[in-house]
């Protein structure tokens, strides 16, 4: 009689087990497939910014150096920060001399999405729709204590020091396809996991910020 | 009366998994990132990012991932053990969770004035179970 009891109580504890793990089952199964869909959809956002990102800025991309080199290098920068200047010196001089076998490729990332940066970066695409792309990057890093202050003064006395066509400019900076290209970048970049400036890559591999033009060029020729 | 109660808690498993998915939908989206799908006329972000959807820290929907989980746990156990104090157990869940849900409901409709469609599905799946389990009550005294 004890016996029989126990065998069906065993029973009953291996069909509990069964409901039990049943359950488990598919719960884990309905959050772990929610958690893959989310996160893939998460990946096609993030590939569809970047996509209409490229379709569109494509004529305001400015490479220096040979754009066919085997070598890239891309530089997140705010026209604003200090080092990003220092840096562009030494990218500068290093592309002087070793041009041929290198391309650059400034990343425009205004820190906290700062207005005084972002219409510098807008204005050095309007610039570059003159054909004056890096010269006014040259004068942007520059003078940045200046642009910070008075935006308006800086920008329209760097269009004369340029000679650039102070209407066309005017319209270009106005361009609010562009302001917005400019903030959806930047939030896009953030997406990629980039969060301070300046970042430096080289054919897509992260490379610390180098010091002295020494350790630049030590890096960039191994 | 056996019958009656199987019919609730096969309900109360399936509300459970309903709102269980939503809830865990609207924590990955929180966690992972990425856009809400909503539609035309939904302001999904506007209600999921408020400062309403966050307490302590925590995003309301995480809170929801956890009552859904234990609503369909405490079914499955009355389905294995037939133990009617299941009914009590969800009860003392559903009370708060409704309460919670109206107050979302009317901070939705009066004070962000956008409407999250995930939000009210699970608010729509509490009101049932609420309603469900104190008729269940009532017929049990």
């Amino acid at each position: 009689m004890s016996k029989k009891k126990n065998s069906s109580k065993e029973s009953g504890n291996q069909s509990s087990v069964k409901l039990y793990a049943g359950a488990g089952a598919v719960i884990a199964l309905i959050a772990v497939g929610i958690f893959i869909f989310v996160m893939n959809q998460r990946a096609e956002t993030v590939d569809s910014i970047n996509t209409v990102k490229s379709a569109h800025t494509e004529s305001d991309i400015h490479i220096k150096g040979n754009p066919n080199a085997a070598n890239r290098l891309i530089k997140y920068s705010d026209f604003g920060c200090v080092f990003c200047a220092n840096q562009h010196l030494l990218l500068k001089q290093f592309l002087e001399e070793h041009g041929n076998d290198f391309s650059l490729e400034i990343k425009h990332f205004p820190i906290n999405n700062n207005i005084p940066s972002r219409m510098a970066i807008s204005a050095a695409i309007s610039a570059g729709r003159q054909g004056m792309y890096w010269d006014m990057v040259d004068l942007l890093y520059a003078n940045a204590n200046e642009w910070r202050s008075d935006p308006y003064a800086a920008l329209t006395r760097y269009v004369e020091v340029l000679g650039l066509d102070l209407d066309q400019f005017t319209n270009d900076m106005n361009d609010e396809d562009m302001m917005y290209e400019v903030v959806k970048n930047y939030f896009a970049y953030q997406e990629l996991g980039i969060n301070a400036t300046p970042t430096l890559f080289l054919n897509g591999e992260r490379i610390q910020n180098p010091r002295t033009y020494e350790q630049l060029v030590d890096q960039l020729i191994k | 009366m056996d019958k009656r109660l199987f019919r609730y808690f096969v309900l109360a498993i399936v509300l459970g998994i309903i709102g269980f998915a939503d809830a865990t939908y609207l924590t990955a989206v929180h966690y992972v990132g990425g856009e809400i799908a909503c539609g035309e006329q939904g302001g999904c972000d506007e209600v999921t990012t408020s400062k309403y959807s966050m307490i302590a820290g925590i995003p309301v929907s995480l809170f929801g991932v956890f009552y859904y989980l234990c609503v369909v746990l405490i079914s499955v156990w009355w389905f294995d053990q037939r133990n009617d104090a299941a009914l009590n157990l969800i009860l003392f869940l559903v009370i708060p969770a409704f309460f919670m849900s109206m107050w979302f409901v009317y901070l939705m409709f009066f004070v962000i004035n956008a409407i999250c469609w995930w939000c009210l599905v699970s608010a729509g799946s509490t009101t049932i179970l609420f309603l469900a389990t104190i008729y269940m009550k009532l017929k049990s005294l």
